[in-house]
């Protein structure tokens, strides 16, 4: 692992957190590369905000270090933080401010000179298609209109190390898409992309590596060709990124309760004279 | 520094922007009132005939008591600002130096010191510049004196809420703000053991004798001397000495101010600092309540309020009585509350609400150390009673509590949830007054308890006897009611607002509305008790306590109604982001 650190703009050694005295992130070790995007998937509450927020400097690990292009989080925060940008789970934003006012405070807050803060402010609310809405108070806008106002706010200041927290949240299938162009673009030109998602589609189109948290642990990490090599160990069957997830991420009983359901839909003519469970076999088919 | 001083101004910018134009006309009679409260005021304590040599203590009695006002605020908000606030992800993760953000917090805490001393302290010098026919420049300064007069604090808020921070690192916020509230409550009743002490309550007719003796509490270098005496040199015109008080008042505050900023920036980032950022509560244990039955089919596959058309929830207006009206259907059942709500009992609704609510409020951290801060004073009183009790009759005694319910107008708890709830409460096939009255009754028992209270401290310390405690008893409980109705109410008009940082607040005009109805509910109860006391039969007396009550109980009906409408036809309501509804 050792050698990898020295080229990595992210690094993550030993990240350890415990809230309570209960652990949620443990011993996680993360080294992402220039150009590489980096998919951390899990299921809920398996620690990826957790862990995703200690590497953005937000929360302090119990023990552990970060550091963002050599720059280690604790002694130098400020120089660490410089070339990061983070879009938060949740957007962080003010409501009643404009999204240009927004932006230009946090053009401020990265020290940007006014005259280049116009110009990206233009140009990343121009790739979202928030310009002609720029002008209005956000509180109007709607969850995706906010979510592209918080990408926009990450992107601002051109950052050499970008993390994000399910960045596509809410996003229209177009700005999905722009936005993945955008991030290829920017691992192109050098930079280090980290981002969580639930969208397996994205991580599988979108990332180079993929790591796969479970209750605090990155149990899987590698290619999708490493991963799906994977696979067949774990019984589920099929080889999409989803088996690889479902078999690696999800417990026993889940996975008695999807082969069970997925069982059901195969043989409908069963379920004829229950009433009770027909809506829900119908429900599982619009679902899937 | 330029950051943080955006910051404030951004704070400040949302502050005006989040006012409505009814707002602004509130605000004006408030601009009208105020003046007049002042005049009166200025001749209730008798300033005109005050003798100069005891115009300083006086003064600085008064700022102390506006400095512990001062004190008992910034505690709670500072853990709330330094800790809680909403932005703070966005500011901790850009490279802004900390000093900048924990500036910014300050800035934030102090400002509501300022709103205590503009609204506590001019009026009083005021009333001082009136009856010394001060100069205009008198005025300015007195006003200007705000800011730094909330320093100190906030300083020591600030100083007391990283320390527990940092004291207490492993643990999680509920020990942190129970630590915070104990500390308040030792506070208060340290500086109210001082005070009731002496000799001073003897003299209570003599308010500017209360005052002096207040200012025999500060050390001589505390703002509040600093800045009477201060205000005592402009009075007279003195130069060389206004000069020199007034350097060394703004020079020391700041100067403390600038230098805990300076050495609070390592703690206040450092360690536990930055942990609370993520603001969900969590049990110790985790939990594995069956997850075969959590995950059953028939609970996952129900869509989430899907095909609930909208006009199959909103309430009808028949909706008022009997037991069929309670709620239509369970229709939906992602909402698990909205099942409860069936049932048949006609006060179900009501008692849930309320039940929620209290839930909803012991939960809450900053409601936990401001309860606990009024718990531990119980308990310190009861353990150590003070004074003795020759019970003196005083008129003054009645009022008290009346003054204090007509402020709880301002009293932003049933604010914390009120955005959430009306949100809800939209999705619900229920009346929403019956829920508004839920909470408005919830709030009128915790009003109830705190009256109590704040009367078995005054019999404490004050040695008052009161006539007809009975009937004043009756009269609080009502006026308890009614006025967390109408702050019920007052939160209901326009719940979404909220300050930069996220924390809710009340709409400043709805807030005014709400005190003003506080204060006329407040003089037609005491009108009516005043009248019961002048009459020696005891049925008159009730009859006319009866009346109070009826009018308390409709100013309830109609407040709570009022809310349950303002659920129904706020636009804004739902203006913030309803849950991010992940695919899959
Ligand atoms: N402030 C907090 N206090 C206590 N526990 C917390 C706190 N924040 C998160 N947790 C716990 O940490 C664990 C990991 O949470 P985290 O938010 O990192 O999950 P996640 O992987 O991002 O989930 P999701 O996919 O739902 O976003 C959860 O069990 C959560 O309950
Ligand atoms: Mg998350």
């Amino acid at each position: 692992m050792l050698p990898t650190h020295a080229e990595s703009l992210l690094v993550a050694q030993s990240l350890y957190k415990e809230y309570d005295r209960h652990p949620v992130v443990r011993d996680l070790n993360l080294a992402i590369r220039p150009g590489e995007v980096y998919g951390l998937l899990g299921p809920n509450g398996s620690g990826k905000s957790t862990t995703i927020r200690m590497l953005t400097g937000i929360l302090e690990p119990t023990s552990g270090n970060v550091s963002v292009s050599g720059h280690d989080m604790r002694r130098e925060p400020e120089k660490a933080k410089a070339s990061l940008g983070y879009v938060p789970d949740e957007p962080v934003l003010y409501e009643k401010l404009t999204a240009l006012e927004f932006l230009d405070f946090v053009g401020e807050l990265y020290s940007l000179p006014k005259s280049s803060r116009r110009a990206a402010m233009n140009d990343t609310l121009r790739m979202l298609d928030l310009e002609n809405r720029a002008g209005d108070r956000i509180e109007s806008y709607s969850r995706g209109m906010k979510q592209k106002v918080a990408i926009s706010a990450a992107l601002l200041h051109n950052p050499r190390v970008l993390i994000m927290d399910e960045p596509i949240t809410g996003l229209d299938p177009i700005a999905v898409r722009v936005l993945k162009g955008m991030l290829r673009k920017m691992a192109r030109s050098g930079a280090a992309i980290l981002l969580s998602t639930h969208i397996l589609e994205v991580a599988e189109r979108l990332c180079d590596r993929i790591g796969i948290l479970v209750d605090g642990f990155l149990i899987a990490e590698g290619t999708m060709a490493e991963l799906s090599a994977k696979a067949p160990e774990m019984s589920v069957g099929g080889t999409t990124l989803e088996d690889i997830f479902v078999g690696l991420a999800a417990g026993e009983e889940h996975k008695d309760i999807i082969a069970s359901l997925e069982a059901e839909e195969k043989e409908p003519a069963k379920q004829a004279g229950n009433g009770d469970l027909r809506p829900t076999g119908q429900e599982r088919n619009v679902g899937t | 520094m330029r950051a943080s001083l955006r910051m404030l101004w951004i704070s400040l910018k949302v502050r005006v922007r989040l006012t409505s134009p009814t707002s602004w006309l509130f605000i004006a009679i408030a601009a009208v009132i105020v003046p007049l409260f002042s005049f009166s005021l200025g001749s209730m304590v008798g300033i005109p005939s005050m003798v100069p040599q005891d115009l300083l203590p006086f003064l600085t009695g008064f700022l102390n008591v506006i400095l512990f006002m001062q004190i008992s605020t910034s505690f709670s908000s500072a853990f709330y600002h330094l800790y809680l606030s909403r932005d703070l992800p966005l500011l901790l993760a850009s490279p802004s130096r900390p000093r900048s953000v924990i500036l910014a917090k300050m800035l934030e805490v102090a400002g509501s010191g300022v709103l205590t001393y503009l609204a506590a302290g001019i009026p009083l010098l005021v009333a001082l510049g009136k009856a010394w026919y001060a100069p205009a420049w008198y005025y300015i300064l007195a006003a200007a004196a705000g800011l730094p007069f909330a320093m100190l604090p906030t300083v020591l808020a600030v100083l007391a809420t990283l320390a527990v921070c940092r004291i207490l690192p492993a643990y999680g916020t509920k020990e942190i703000s129970a630590a915070l509230g104990t500390l308040v409550g030792g506070l208060t009743y340290f500086f109210l053991r001082v005070a009731g002490s002496s000799e001073m309550w003897g003299q209570a007719r003599n308010p500017s004798r209360v005052s002096l003796f207040f200012g025999k509490l500060g050390p001589s270098w505390s703002p509040s001397t600093l800045l009477a005496r201060a205000v005592v040199e402009g009075l007279y015109e003195r130069w060389l000495p206004l000069l020199a008080s007034g350097v060394l008042f703004a020079g020391a505050t700041f100067g403390v101010f600038r230098l805990v900023v300076a050495a609070t920036e390592k703690a206040y980032l450092s360690g536990w600092a930055t942990s609370r950022e993520g603001r969900r509560g969590r049990k110790t244990h985790p939990v594995f309540d069956d997850p075969v039955l959590d995950s059953a089919p028939g609970r996952l596959s129900r869509p989430a309020l899907g095909d609930t058309s909208d006009s199959a929830l909103r309430p009808t207006p028949g909706h008022t009585g009997g037991p069929a009206t309670d709620c239509v259907q369970p229709v939906s059942s992602a909402i698990g509350t909205a099942r409860d709500l069936v049932r048949p009992s006609r006060l179900a609704v009501e008692l849930k609400a309320l039940s929620v609510e209290s839930k909803l409020l012991f939960r809450d951290l900053q409601s936990q150390s401001q309860l606990l801060y009024l718990l531990i004073m119980i308990v310190a009183w009861r353990l150590f009673p003070g004074g003795n009790r020759e019970p003196t009759e005083n008129g003054l005694f009645a009022l008290i509590p009346f003054f204090f319910l007509a402020l709880s107008g301002s009293n932003s708890w049933s604010l914390k949830n009120m955005s959430q709830t009306v949100r809800i409460l939209r999705q619900l096939p229920c009346d929403p007054a019956r829920v508004m009255r839920g909470k408005a009754f919830f709030y009128g028992i915790i009003q109830t308890g705190c009256i109590a209270f704040l009367v078995g401290v005054l019999k404490t310390f004050g040695r008052f006897s009161v006539s007809g405690l009975p009937v004043l008893g009756t009269l609080w409980t009502a006026l308890s009611f009614s006025t967390s109705a109408t702050t019920v109410a007052a939160a209901a008009y326009r719940p979404e607002v909220s300050s930069a940082t996220g924390i809710p607040r009340l709409d400043l005009g709805a807030g005014v509305a709400a005190f003003l109805a506080n204060i006329v509910l407040c003089v037609i109860s005491g009108f009516l008790y005043v009248g019961a006391l002048t009459q020696s039969s005891p049925v008159v007396v009730w009859v006319f306590t009866g009346i109070a009550l009826a009018v308390n109980a409709v100013a309830f009906v109609i407040a709570t109604n009022m809310a349950g409408n303002m659920t129904r036809s706020s636009p804004t309501a739902v203006s913030s982001s309803p849950g991010t509804g992940g695919s899959k």
